[in-house]
């Protein structure tokens, strides 16, 4: 087990920026996922983690120890990749003891290792296959099997899973739950796809534009986002961003004028003076309820049974595309009109810049810090 | 739908005829050379396209003592041999720093070694020549080997190139997270990886420098030293005044076809696998 410290990592090619000065502390036996969208970075700071790429500047410390320009060996980590990246010459023992074959590890040593990760992954019978003759989820757990045989420190995941179907997606998930409960190894994982991020990570860290948005645990992301990136970026559908018509200070916060004439008067954690202009009140599509006297009025477009629950677009009065996503198998066609509310505890309010007026501040663990 | 399955069908039945024709006129051909070697001068004459009635082994056995062949075959086998392990020892891990490496100057190096090949090589003979004799190697095998080396060089480079660039970088990564160095990565995952490209040009280089004639006419002088292309030449100088011993002549030229033709029969499969991967590139 292992601590690893980023500090203000900044990682360059040529004059393209890729990662803006990160900062960052995992704790011992941490799941954290790196998680954004396709070319945020989330992956170069994994491989700067690796040492893989050279960090440009900033330092990444691991147990205590400055690793910033250690050779990767020296780290005690290892990485599954998003290809598997298993060697396609050799057997799937020969891949699982590659690494203590190059530490000059005794032979006998290697082969009970590798006897001992395979059985722990069900490979043991397939020691003698090359990669080819293996399918998909087999080659992840020789990856797995692969990092597991040297003991590391930390494990690194390259997006591990994106190669593999849904329903083997769903199954390696949980397979590296319980990998990671029994080890109780640092694990750092990347990945673009928000289930895996908010089933398997203990901390989670948004990541936007070589940016580290918000960092913490999946619900407090999830209900507590810090602006509107965070919040558009979690949850399936995405969280509806409503232009509201008006804003003024009240004494509970603000009053908000919602397309079609109604208003939502909600507390804020951040003062409004000065930002009253561009606001954007933020409601997720599994807030929205049906009432007939709702708040919102909406025209129904397109209406999307899946059989536990009904996703329903439309729009409001102004035009504004939204979507709610109704309990069940909602009696809902397209060209019918809606009266829609909400709750006003789970509403956001997000103001020009993004940032969100409701943010509350949580506890302290992994900091992040945006630089410009 | 189906105007387009017959345009497809013609083009494809087109391929086939322009292939199987220009196979069949090599094959031929081939086949004619080992039959006339095998035959008397007058039946070669008489009747250019039957079957030896009686096969004449002889005529090998001529070729290659009195005509001195088996000395040119040895000569030939030592150069090209020697010269295709060398300009592998050289360009293999040379292909893989150009296609991998991070250095300043990578991009300028590889178009270098491109530029090589455009030098037609009438254009080296002079200068060859006289470095070589310079440096007491004209006319030693010794010499003609480090010519071939050296010109062979830009072309391996070119195509190993493309076929480093074409294996994943995440096998180079996993290999150095695994903790090996920059030389085991090449040793234990690259090289492996690159035999099929490896196998191709060994045998591209094997058969080119088997079948080199105008820079051995140039470099080499005594008949001790003469490599098989120039043997074939001698001995067709010889018939202008022993009066013409084809079917010594197609001994010759089967004896120097044999080796090239055994090395395809083993390791066409993993050439042609070796030229579809680089081609992929």
């Amino acid at each position: 087990m292992a601590t690893v410290e980023i500090r203000n990592l900044r990682k360059s090619f040529g004059a393209a920026t890729i990662l803006q000065g990160a900062d960052l502390r995992m704790e011992e036996g941490e799941f954290v996922v790196l998680v954004g969208p396709s070319g945020c970075g989330k992956s170069t700071l994994l491989r700067c983690i690796a040492g893989l790429e050279p960090i440009t500047s900033g330092n990444l410390v691991i147990d205590g120890e400055d690793m910033t320009t250690a050779d990767p060996v020296k780290r005690g980590i290892a990485m599954v990749f998003q290809s598997y990246a298993l060697y396609p010459h050799m057997t799937v023992g020969e891949n699982i003891g590659f690494g203590l074959k190059i530490a000059n590890t005794p032979k006998a040593e290697i082969k009970a290792r590798v006897a001992e990760v395979a059985k722990l992954l069900k490979l043991d019978s397939m020691l003698d296959r090359k990669p080819k003759a293996l399918s998909g989820g087999q080659r992840q757990r020789v990856a797995i099997g692969r990092a597991l045989a040297r003991k590391p420190r930390i494990f690194l995941f390259d997006e591990p899973l994106s190669n593999l179907d849904a329903s083997l997606r769903a199954e390696m998930r949980v397979e590296l739950a319980k990998l990671h409960g029994s080890l109780g190894n640092t694990m750092v994982y990347v990945t673009h796809d928000q289930v895996e991020a908010m089933t398997l990570a203990d901390r989670m860290v948004v990541m936007s534009a070589g940016k580290i948005e918000q960092v913490g645990a999946p619900l407090d992301l999830f209900n507590n986002p810090a602006n509107r990136f965070v919040a558009g970026f979690l949850g399936q559908p995405p969280m509806n961003f409503i232009k509201v018509t008006g804003a003024s200070a009240t004494a509970a916060g603000v009053a908000l004028g919602l397309p079609g004439g109604g208003t939502v008067e909600v507390g804020l954690t951040a003062p409004l003076a000065g930002k009253a202009e561009g606001l954007e009140l933020g409601v997720r599509p599994e807030d929205m309820s049906i009432a007939p006297e709702g708040r919102l009025g909406l025209e129904v477009e397109v209406v999307e049974q899946l059989g536990g629950e009904t996703l329903v677009y439309g729009l409001l009065a102004d035009g504004q595309l939204i979507t709610a996503k109704l309990a069940g198998q909602a009696g809902i066609a397209a060209g019918d009109r809606l009266g829609l509310d909400f709750s006003e505890e789970r509403l956001h309010v997000f103001d020009a810049g993004g940032a969100n007026l409701r943010y509350r501040t949580p506890v302290p663990h992994g900091k992040a810090k945006a630089v410009s | 739908m189906s105007d387009f399955i017959s345009a497809r069908g013609i083009k494809r039945g087109l391929s086939y005829l322009v292939v199987g024709g220009w196979a069949l006129f090599s094959v031929f051909f081939v086949v004619w050379v080992v039959l006339a070697s095998l035959k008397k001068n007058r039946e070669l004459f008489g009747s250019p396209l039957s079957i030896p009635t009686s096969p004449q082994w002889g005529n090998f056995v001529k070729t290659w003592v009195n005509n001195r062949f088996g000395d040119y075959f040895l000569n030939s086998l030592l150069v090209t041999s020697v010269s295709v392990v060398a300009i592998l020892i050289v360009a293999v891990p040379a292909a893989y720093v150009l296609s991998r490496g991070r250095f300043r100057g990578r991009e300028a190096l590889s178009s270098f070694f491109a530029f090589g090949m455009g030098v037609p090589f009438p254009l080296l003979f002079v200068p060859l020549f006289v470095m070589m004799a310079s440096m007491r190697l004209a006319d030693t095998l010794t010499g003609l080997t480090i010519v071939y080396v050296a010109l062979s060089i830009p072309f391996t480079i070119y195509v190993l190139e493309g076929f480093f660039s074409s294996l994943p970088s995440e096998l180079e990564s996993a290999a150095v997270i695994d903790g090996c160095s920059d030389v085991q990565v090449f040793r234990h995952v690259m090289l492996p990886l690159a035999m099929p490209g490896v196998a191709t040009v060994a045998i591209l280089n094997f058969v080119g420098l088997w079948n080199e004639y105008q820079l051995s006419l140039v470099l080499i002088n005594s008949p001790e030293n003469r490599t098989l292309s120039l043997g074939i030449y001698s001995l067709i100088t010889s018939m202008q005044y022993s009066g013409g011993d084809w079917a010594s002549l197609f001994a010759g030229v089967t004896i120097v076809m044999v080796p090239t033709l055994i090395l395809f029969v083993i390791l066409s499969e993993k050439m042609i696998s070796g030229i579809t991967m680089g081609g992929v590139k």
